[in-house]
């Protein structure tokens, strides 16, 4: 079944526009359902404030490509945040040094992501929204600014 | 500022102050090393070489937010053969 889709900005800095995608009605982005899940959560506590000091850094000084690591397939640009000898993942999308759209995560127990049906969700959630964003980029319904992503705000996609 | 900017902020805030200047610390040296291996025009794999370290060392040592001994920073620091880190005096 398709998921309509919208995208919210969560935050903004100089360098980076931080994005998320949200499959609901309220609006909960997936990055929200990744932090509530998460902040609270003793055993990854270390985890997930290590993941927030990342994305602070990446606000200061921008989406470097070096920051981030593969982890979709080579036709895509899903990308984990690599923190030290953690267990936890936040999936994303780098789309440039200036944007990136912030998905859904958890605990990464399998050798490969592919094997958690969970994670491997949240990696395919991102593959097919991305597919479908560079459809509306190659349409000319929106486009990449230095600043950001223009008219995504007036989009629903369905992924 | 719109809700989730100020959510953000909030949920930063939580984060406590060693962690925020740890991971901080991190990225900023792996963004110098990122400069000077374009300014040098040289690849990971160059570096593996010169420091007599495999490629998934180096990979660990100069990708993401890695917690780096002074021992690592200084052999990245000759390799480049360029400063990495300055201590206020």
């Amino acid at each position: 079944m398709k998921k309509r889709t919208t995208v919210d900005v969560i935050v903004q800095s100089e360098k980076t526009c931080l994005y998320s995608i949200s499959f609901e009605t309220d609006g909960t982005t997936e990055f929200e359902k990744f932090v509530l899940e998460f902040e609270r959560n003793a055993s990854y506590n270390n985890d997930y404030q290590r993941i927030i000091a990342a994305l602070q850094a990446i606000l200061r000084l921008g989406a470097l490509e070096r920051f981030f690591r593969p982890e979709g397939t080579m036709k895509d640009s899903v990308a984990a945040l690599p923190i030290e000898s953690g267990k936890l993942r936040l999936y994303c999308l780098r789309i440039s040094e200036q944007i990136v759209i912030l998905g859904n995560g958890g605990v990464k127990k399998t050798k490969t992501y592919q094997e958690d049906p969970k994670l491997y969700g949240y990696v395919m959630d991102l593959q097919r929204f991305e597919r479908i964003l560079n459809e509306n980029l190659e349409k000319g319904y929106v486009s990449i600014e230095q600043k950001g992503l223009t008219g995504i705000d007036d989009i629903t996609f369905e992924i | 500022m719109n809700n989730k900017q100020e959510w953000f902020k909030e949920k930063m805030a939580t984060v406590p102050k060693e962690t925020m200047t740890e991971v901080q610390l991190s990225a900023e040296i792996i963004a110098r090393i990122d400069y000077i291996l374009k300014e040098k025009s040289m690849t990971q794999r160059d570096l593996a070489r010169k420091m007599g370290r495999s490629d998934a060392v180096i990979s660990r040592w100069t990708t993401g937010f890695p917690n780096l001994t002074l021992r690592s920073i200084a052999e990245l620091s000759c390799a480049l053969e360029e400063p990495l880190i300055s201590v206020v005096k």
